[in-house]
């Protein structure tokens, strides 16, 4: 699997995609595939220190239960 | 990655920054409870290319005396509640079924949404678990072909299709489609 096959429909690129890169991991090593990995995965985490919402915020929007009185660690 | 016998994987990847929180975190829950990773992240892990703000944990029931020794040492290392504070109210929301999570003090994501496994679906998880042995610890997962079901046939949606896409593809010569298509008629059985 070279080449990464195109789709004009959107939900079957994305599945063509991770099949692609399915087979890029499968294929390669851990190291390889990792390392462009953990450019995304990183950067997400470094945006996620300035997420803009309180916990509570967090869990209201996700309908999730919170009783925390205090917004930060005591 | 290789499979050193059915139930352990050898992950020879560099560890990111989401994958130092989860050891970090496991790293104390496994003192006091057994686990099983049972997400998104299990597909990350292994190289999925997307990103994810939880992590999703069943732990076996526990007591509410262990269960504060182990809040308190997750308060020790510098993780906290997002849903509560008390001992108490902690433990409560878990004994009503409803999960908790657990960031970095301070901070809403990423966290990790803890569960206690009640029905037997979710207790089977810890039957066929897979230990991933990584440079810097282990991480317990449910097994591959029980990833590959939920995904398929009980989440369904986009994401999880993918998921799913890219564990068949990844370890398809060592799925058993046999064990996917059991677990398909139990998902089915208990969830309609």
């Amino acid at each position: 699997m070279d080449k990464l096959t195109g789709s004009a429909d959107n939900r079957t690129s994305r599945l063509l995609f991770v099949e692609y890169w399915a087979h890029y991991v499968r294929t390669h090593s851990d190291k390889d595939w990792s390392c462009q990995q953990n450019v995304l995965i990183n950067s997400q985490l470094q945006s996620a220190k300035s997420y803009p919402f309180s916990a509570k915020q967090y869990l209201e929007m996700r309908g999730e239960k919170c009783s925390r009185i205090q917004p930060t660690p005591i | 990655m290789r499979f050193l016998n059915d139930h352990t994987i050898k992950l020879e990847r560099e560890l990111n920054d989401l994958d130092r929180f989860v050891l970090k975190f496991l790293k104390v829950l496994e003192k006091y409870v057994d686990y099983v990773i049972i997400s998104g992240y299990i597909a990350i892990l292994f190289g999925r290319s997307r990103a994810t703000e939880d992590v999703d944990v069943f732990i076996k029931p526990i007591d509410r005396e262990q269960f504060i020794r182990l809040y308190h040492h997750l308060q020790k290392d510098g993780f906290w509640c997002l849903n509560a504070e008390s001992d108490d109210e902690v433990y409560s929301y878990l004994g009503e079924g409803i999960a908790i999570r657990f960031a970095r003090s301070g901070e809403a994501i990423p966290n990790f949404e803890v569960k206690i496994a009640k029905n037997i679906l979710s207790l089977a998880t810890f039957s066929d678990a897979i230990e991933v042995e990584t440079s810097e610890g282990t991480i317990k997962i449910s097994s591959l072909e029980r990833q590959v079901a939920f995904k398929k046939y009980y989440l369904g949606s986009d994401k999880d299709l993918e998921d799913a896409k890219h564990i068949e593809e990844l370890f398809k010569d060592h799925l058993d489609y046999d064990t996917i298509k059991k677990y398909k008629d139990l998902i089915k059985k208990e969830y309609g």
